[in-house]
Formats: C-alpha cells, structure tokens, sequence
C-alpha cells in the first residue's frame, strides 16, 4: 500500500515536470519517457531496421531474443531466450538488466518504479 | 539524504538553458555564461564526498578510484543510462609501458614514447633535441602523465574486477612506422570478454564498469544533468546545480571535489561552428554531450584548450544528419574493389587513409571556386565488395542484407547508379549548401574507374599510395578469397553492375577541446591556477594530443590515466566546511 502511494506521488511528479516541458505540445509522457531512455538504441516501429539494440516493435507478448537478424548476446538468450516479454518480465528486465541476466549486452537499470511503469505503459498502448 | 523536488525559483534558467542545449543558434554561445554561480546557503538536496558528473568512459573509472580510497562517491548522468559514447566504442584503450607488454618481456621505454606523441601532436615545432621535443610545458608534462600513471590505473580497474582485460600484442600503433625498428607492439588493451572481431568492447566494458561501481556502493544516479557549480565565497567548488528529467532541479553537495566527465561538443551545432576547425556534420557521440562543461566553466573563469581539434572519422552523412543514437564511425572504408569520389568524380584521397586523418579531405576548401569540392563524397562498389566485404563491425559503409542499409544506394547501371545519388543529394540540398554532382560527373567516374583499375591490376596506387601502410592493410576488413594482387586493398571495380554507393562526410567520434586541466585533473583559470575543488577529465576537457590520434584506443587509454590521477588528487582535498 505504501509503495502504491508512493508510486503514484513518483508518478504525478514526473508528469508535473515532464508536462512543464511539453510547452502545450500533446505528446504523451509514457511516450517522451521511452523515447529518452529507449530511443539513442532502439528503433520502435515496424520494419524499422535495429540500432544499437534490436527494434522494439510489438514487444509485450513477443519471445525474448526473436527479433529476426539481430544478435543476442549468449548470456541474455541463456537467461531469457523464449520467455514472453510480460509486463512482470520487463519490469524486471527495466529494474537490472544485469541482475536478471548478467553479461547479457544491455547496461541499464532504473530503480523508480513509477518511471518504468510509464515505459510499460507505452509498449502496452503501442503493442 | 533528503530529495526535495521542486524549486520553482530556477525555473527561468532551466528553461533558457533547455533551449540552448537544444541548440538554438543565438541562444547556445550566450549559453556560454550561463553556468550559475551560486553561493546562496541554501539546503542540499543530496550530499557526498566526490560528485562525478558525467558515467561514460572517464566517470566510472574516475567514481570506482575514488570509492576504493573510500569516499562516498556519486555519479550524476544526464541521460537514462551509464556509458555514454563509451558504450558504442570498440574500447581499445592504449596504455604505454603496461604490465602485460613487460611481462612479455618487451620495454616501451619513456623517451620514445614522448618523440612519439610530440611529434604526432605538434609535428609543426617538432625537434628531438629540445628538452620539451617542441611540445609546451603543458602538453610535455600531461603526456608525460599519461606515460606514468595510465599503466598503474588500469591495473587497478583489472585486479579489482571492474575491466579485466586482454592484451593485444600484435596491434602497431597507427605510426609505428615513424618510430622505426625501436617502435613498441603490444601497448593495446581490450575489455576481457570482448568478441574476436574486436569491435564491441564497449559494451563489455561498460556493463563491467557498472556492475563494479554499484557492488561497491558507487550512487549511480541517472536523468541528471548538471547545469552549474556552486561555488562558496572563497571560490571553492562545492556542489552542483542539477536539472532532473522531469524538469525538477536539485542541489547536490560535493565535501570534497567535482569531477566532470561529461563528454564533449559534438551535439551542439553552435560551439561546433565557432570552435572546430573544420565545419563537421556532428558525429557518434552519445547524443547527450552538447558541451555542457564548456558553457559552466566558461564562467566560472576556467581557461580552454584545444577547442579546434576532435577525434575525427568519417561518418555517414544521411545518418549524422538524423541524428541516429546508434551511429558508429567508418574505422573501416570496407571494400577492395571499391573507391571514393568527390562531386567531380575523382578521387581526391587514398580510401584507406586512417579515419581521423581522413577527416580534414572532406573540409579542404577550393580557393577558385569558393567551396567545399569534397564535403560530401561518395563510396562506390561492386557487387565483389558487396559480396565480400560486407560487415556489421567498425561502422563499415558496406553493410550485409537484412542490416540497416538505408544509407546505400543501388543501381544497375553506373547511369542510374548517378540518378539514384542526384536524387538522395537532392534531398539534403538545405545541409549541404546545395550541393550537386557537376555535370561531367559520369564521364569523370568513368576515366576515374579505369585509372583506378590499372592501378589495383599492378597492385600499386600510384596516385594516393592507397595499402601502402600495415595499419591501412589491418584496417582494410575483409575481401573475396583468391585474390592474387599484391595489394590486398585494391581490385578492379566490375564492368558491369550493379554498383553500390554511400554518402560519406566528415564528422567526431567526440570534441577534445574545453577547460584546460593540470596533471592532476584540477581545472585551471587564465592564470594557470586550479579552481578549488574542480576537476575534469575526458572528452570535455582539453587533450594534450593536439590533432593527433596516436593509436587505437588513444582517447581511453589516457582517461584512465587522468581519472586514476583526479580521484586520487580530489580523495586528498580537505572537507569543505559549507
Ligand atoms: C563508435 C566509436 C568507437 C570508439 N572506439 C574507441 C576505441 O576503441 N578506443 C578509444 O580509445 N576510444 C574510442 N572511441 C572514443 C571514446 O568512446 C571516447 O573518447 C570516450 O568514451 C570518452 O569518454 P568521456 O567520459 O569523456 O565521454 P563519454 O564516454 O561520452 O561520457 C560522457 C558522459 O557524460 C554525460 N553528460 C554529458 N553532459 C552531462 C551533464 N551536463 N551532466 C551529467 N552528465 C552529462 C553523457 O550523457 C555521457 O554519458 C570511440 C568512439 C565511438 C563513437
């Protein structure tokens, strides 16, 4: 219950900030967060070619590893090759990628749990 | 620790500086000053011994050498993730006199290593037999730092687990040849778990940088960027201004040192303009280095350096141009049956010309003409290269199927091979002061094609000297099989298509210019005097090497010599009592 409350106080914090930054352009905060967190590696839609990480196109639901043509590190296939991307999967995955599959080629870690729910939310409205 | 959110009294300069980061051209100098000054007594939002701003290739060493002195430690990075363009890097990094060598039982003795780098770095006032080889006090003295403590630095990052690393004995430096018979082998060191092909030590050594920082209690904090210096009435640095994602500021208290490792200028269109020499497209990077060290030191009287030169390399201009975050360098102009051409279809520079020499061709400037003859040339293939010296590594032009290829143009033809280049010319027109492939273009190509393959048949490039050197044959990448030329880097280009083309500018791998440091990483004002408590390493300071990049792995090999050096020097700095 704390953490919940907690959550949604992260939450509507990041979007007073995030909204103050929009300057009454409409683009949705789940969106910006990914952009900015996701985008310098990724590519997001269909038949974009991958970058430095594979593209994320339709990823909740997707097995872990299948983006066609690009190269997975063996550590991350070892540790998630197969398994659908849930939403508890890549919270976790978004928390440590080096906690859940260490070696694997991704750094990142995001210890706010209300920004990675907004990085969920966009691949849940994007899917 | 406490984090309060909101201080609604800064948010003017928070938005003034958001849009000169942005780039906005009148704004971004004026930016210049904008690094805030602060000695309000106002409470802090976080506290620690040693603030490093900036988690790419000289933060983290830096953070991990002042943990292990034991300080509190904190890492304040502006994008959502640790690495910056250390991340996409190859991660050689080049260490004279290390371990491994010795152990080898070579030497890399210190006086040659000094002729080396002076006369790469200042081949202008270059002379042996001067005490100081015609380097200044300064670069004689900061090169020789590197010399003495890069070997140790990573030797500790190696024992402690945070970069394990393997030796590479047999790469040469970039101008071995300079150095003649004496010259040393093996100064190259790369991340242990490196793939064979060499290219993505980054990665590996990124993640072992940051799994190392956060087991041993680094505070790796990231959507934090740094925006000013707090300074006390004496002048001492002793915290930072920092702007988080959300748009919410945050004073962090430093007891003893700022570090700043925050990168260079290659994403800010303004300083590139009024300080390169060269008028470059931007570069690879992390996208969140927008030189903003050079506009917060700026006022607070630190004395730049170096501000003309980066670490150059080819890139492609469709991808500079949209700023992909993914974007490598071309190490490697791939391709032996392959050539480049200016907009007059001739070949104006031996293709397989290192990278950061390469560079100054694309910017040489036609006096008669008044332009830029070679701004934006083009790399044409066969369907041999295509074939065979295709690769994903070392931001090769030419690229395997399936890969992103949306920078190659094809044509059946060498006609519409031309039309298909007017046409993607076209539609840069507006950043590239319109420039066209002249008329004669197709007829040039043609005579220029046949030159060249009388040449690659006699394996010689009278014209540019192209495979002539052993660093040019390492870097060339791969080639058909069979090939019986003496020069492994040049073939026949096919009669008949279909022909493959890139556009290909100049641009940064990073800036090496920005505040001038001494040995010890403290930030120097006009009057050679460090500021109290603030440091600064890597690409936003200024690089002793002048133009030069010595060998692979020259811009890392060096920080960690500079990072090992500040932190030591910051963990001996007293506890500011604001
Ligand atoms: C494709 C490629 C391959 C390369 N290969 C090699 C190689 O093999 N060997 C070699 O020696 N070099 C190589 N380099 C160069 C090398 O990556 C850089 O020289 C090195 O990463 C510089 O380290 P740095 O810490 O100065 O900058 P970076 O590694 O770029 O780190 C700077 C960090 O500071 C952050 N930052 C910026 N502004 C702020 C702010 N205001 N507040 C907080 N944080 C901020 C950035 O987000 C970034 O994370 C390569 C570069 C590229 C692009």
């Amino acid at each position: 219950m704390r953490s919940t409350t907690k959550r949604l106080v992260i939450v509507g914090l990041i979007l007073a900030g995030w909204q103050a930054m929009a300057q009454g352009k409409e683009v949705s905060l789940s969106e910006k967060l990914t952009a900015s967190h996701c985008g310098a590696c990724h590519t997001f839609k269909r038949d974009e070619p991958h970058g430095m990480g594979p593209n994320l196109h339709g990823l909740l639901d997707r097995p872990a590893g299948s983006a066609p043509g690009y190269d997975y590190s063996d550590s991350f296939l070892q540790r998630l090759g197969g398994q659908p991307w849930s939403r508890e999967l890549l919270d976790a995955w978004l928390a440590d990628t080096q906690a859940l599959a260490p070696g694997s080629a991704m750094t990142y870690f995001q210890d706010d749990p209300g920004k990675r729910e907004l990085i969920i939310q966009y691949f849940e409205s994007s899917n | 620790m406490t984090d309060k959110q909101q201080k609604p009294s800064s948010i003017s300069r928070r938005h003034f500086i958001k849009t000169s980061g942005a780039g906005v051209a009148a704004v971004a100098l004026g930016g210049l000053s904008a690094g805030t000054v602060s000695a309000a007594p106002e409470a802090y939002d976080s506290e620690h011994d040693i603030v490093v701003c900036g988690g790419g290739g000289s933060g983290l060493p830096a953070a991990l050498f002042a943990r292990w002195l034991g300080n509190d430690v904190a890492i304040l990075e502006k994008a959502a993730s640790p690495g910056g363009t250390a991340a996409k890097a190859a991660f050689w990094y080049w260490v004279p006199n290390n371990k491994a060598l010795r152990d080898a039982g070579n030497t890399d003795p210190k006086p040659e290593f000094m002729r080396y780098v002076a006369r790469l770095s200042r081949p202008q006032s270059y002379d042996p037999s001067l005490p100081k080889l015609g380097l200044s006090d300064w670069e004689y003295e900061m090169c020789e730092a590197i010399y003495e403590s890069a070997s140790p630095a990573v030797e500790l990052l190696a024992e402690k687990g945070a970069l394990p690393y393997r030796h590479v004995p047999d790469v040469p430096d970039y101008w071995a040849d300079l150095a003649g018979e004496n010259a040393p082998m093996g100064r190259v060191l790369i991340p242990k778990d490196t793939s064979p092909s060499m290219a993505d030590g980054g990665q590996v050594a990124i993640r072992t940088l940051t799994v190392a920082a956060r087991r041993d209690g680094v505070k790796i904090q990231t959507g934090q960027r740094v925006v000013s210096v707090i300074r006390n009435e004496k002048g001492r640095a002793v915290g930072v201004e920092v702007e988080t994602e959300e748009g919410t500021t945050r004073r962090v208290r430093a007891r003893k040192a700022v570090i700043f490792a925050s990168g260079g200028f290659t994403h800010d269109p303004e300083l590139r303009r009024n300080f390169l020499s060269m008028p470059v497209y931007g570069g690879c990077a992390a996208l969140t280095n927008e030189g903003d060290f050079v506009r917060i030191s700026s006022s607070l009287g630190a004395q730049l350096g170096n501000m003309n030169y980066a670490w150059s390399c080819p890139i492609l201009l469709e991808k500079a141009l949209a700023k992909d975050g993914s974007m490598s360098g071309i190490f490697t102009m791939t391709g032996d049956s392959m050539l480049m051409v200016n907009k007059y279809g001739q070949r104006v520079v031996n293709e397989k010309t290192l990278y950061n020499e390469m560079v100054p061709t694309f910017f040489q400037w036609d006096g008669t003409r008044a332009e830029y003859p070679n701004l934006v040339m083009c790399s044409i293939w066969d369907q041999r290269a295509q074939d065979h010296s295709a690769s994903k590594d070392y931001g090769s032009q030419i690229v395997p199927d399936g890969t992103d290829n949306r920078h190659i143009i094809k044509g059946e033809t060498l006609e519409d091979l031309i039309e298909g280049i007017a046409t993607r010319l076209h539609q840069y027109r507006s950043d590239t002061g319109n420039l066209k492939l002249s008329p004669d273009f197709l007829n040039n190509l043609k005579a220029t094609i046949h030159r060249f393959n009388d040449l690659a048949r006699n394996g010689q490039d009278l014209d540019f000297q192209r495979g002539e050197r052993a660093v040019e044959r390492m870097f060339n990448g791969h080639v058909a099989p069979g090939s019986k030329s003496s020069n492994p880097t040049m073939h026949p280009i096919a009669s008949e298509g279909p022909y493959y083309a890139a556009l290909i500018t100049g641009g940064t791998l990073d800036t090496k210019g920005g505040p001038r440091t001494n040995t010890h990483g403290q930030v120097l004002d006009y009057a050679n005097r460090p500021i109290p408590g603030l440091y600064g390493i890597g690409n936003c300071v200024a690089s002793p090497s002048g133009r030069a990049y010595w060998s692979g792995g020259a811009t890392l090999g060096p920080i960690m010599a500079f990072a090992y050096r500040a932190a030591n020097q910051a963990h001996a700095e007293p506890l500011s009592q604001d």
